[in-house]
């Protein structure tokens, strides 16, 4: 798993330790992203960045700002491996 | 399930519309405490009860016990079924048993612990909405110590005075501090959790936070006035401090509602992202 997944890991499982299954769904929703979270297996289709960008966007419609906040925390250890030109602008 | 979910708020309002209706009818007869007072002061409860069956309902849309949000909604939904569980032991001892009640009571084991179910829950609702962000910057470090310090020892004033401790008593004693304490920390907690959220959640929970948030803040006005009047001889049933209860179970139950209503609603709502292009689009 690329660095790109393994932080959409991350924040998938942050955010369903707060409200639970619909997470996953808020997350099967997001393009570019396949899931199979029976086996925890991300694939991302296409530019990793945007599709955290989009996933954000798409827990944000919950607690707004807060949600932002949880993601950069879960993201937090992994996004310094990540190249400085293509990182998730929702992130920073 | 949308328009049954709907249907729940309908009636739970015109239950509680009833309820509003029923207690200003024998507003000037209430010092005679005759029938239908007794029977308002010991039904009313039942919209606690709607309020805590719909609260379990919600709770697990929102991953029950293993999640943040869930496990607030599940414990708000305990509280409620607490509060309806000691209004029915009091009304047992008053109408049933006809006897003082005792202090304490098995009603106190039910409405002290609602206290701290409410105080678990309200921990939780602080975490969901991310009040550790707020609290690394010194100054809501200093606005949370200031709340606590406020709220906690006006209670303190007020109640605990120059209170005589009957230390024979233990369980007495511990009532004594723990319920105006105790209430003063859910609402602490509450008030702390609003200020330092405020200007960062948004979103679809909003509402239904700030909603159990009202709640609280109903559901202390009604504890303190009820402590307050009691304390002083002057508590009667079926006056004001009834009517604040039911507006507090009221509002808890109309956000364990919300919180229905807003599941369901992600759970329809169609991908907001819809027009990325395949390849991930241009990075800017």
């Amino acid at each position: 798993m690329d660095t790109y997944a393994r932080i959409i890991e991350r924040i998938i499982k942050q955010q369903e330790s707060i409200i639970g299954p619909i997470a996953i769904e808020q997350a099967e929703r997001v393009h570019n992203l396949k899931l199979d979270w029976g086996k925890k297996d991300v694939e991302v289709l296409g530019d990793g960045a945007k599709v955290i960008d989009d996933l954000v966007e798409q827990y944000k419609e919950l607690f707004g700002k807060i949600s932002v906040e949880v993601c950069k925390e879960a993201a937090g250890p992994l996004i310094n491996q990540l190249p400085k030109d293509n990182l998730p602008k929702a992130l920073v | 399930m949308s328009i049954f979910k709907n249907k729940i708020q309908i009636i739970l309002t015109l239950i509680f519309l009833g309820y509003v209706a029923w207690w200003a009818s024998f507003q000037s007869v209430v010092q005679s405490q005759g029938r239908s007072v007794q029977w308002f002061g010991a039904t009313y409860g039942v919209v606690a009860l709607i309020g805590a069956v719909t609260g379990l309902v919600a709770s697990r849309k929102w991953g029950g016990y293993k999640t943040i949000m869930g496990r607030a909604l599940l414990f708000y939904a305990l509280g409620l079924f607490a509060q309806e569980a000691g209004q029915i032991i009091y009304t047992y001892y008053i109408y049933g048993a006809k006897i003082q009640i005792p202090y304490p009571s098995w009603g106190d084991l039910a409405y002290f612990g609602s206290v701290l179910l409410y105080i678990y829950a309200t921990i939780l609702l602080a975490k969901a909405v991310g009040i550790r962000f707020s609290l690394k910057l010194k100054k809501y470090r200093i606005i949370t110590f200031l709340v606590f310090a406020v709220i906690l020892s006006t209670s303190y004033w007020v109640f605990l005075h120059g209170h005589q401790y009957d230390w024979g008593k233990p369980l007495t004693s511990f009532l004594d501090f723990g319920y105006p304490m105790g209430q003063a920390v859910y609402i602490s907690l509450a008030v702390t959790a609003y200020l330092l959220s405020r200007k960062m959640l948004g979103g679809v929970m909003r509402d239904g936070i700030l909603v159990i948030i009202l709640a609280l803040a109903v559901q202390y006005f009604s504890d303190f006035t009820f402590l307050y009047q009691s304390s002083r001889g002057t508590w009667l049933t079926g006056r004001w401090n009834d009517l604040s209860y039911l507006v507090a179970y009221f509002v808890m139950a109309m956000a364990m509602v919300k919180f229905n209503l807003i599941y369901s609603g992600l759970r329809k709502k169609k991908s907001t992202i819809i027009n990325t292009p395949a390849d991930g689009g241009a990075q800017e």
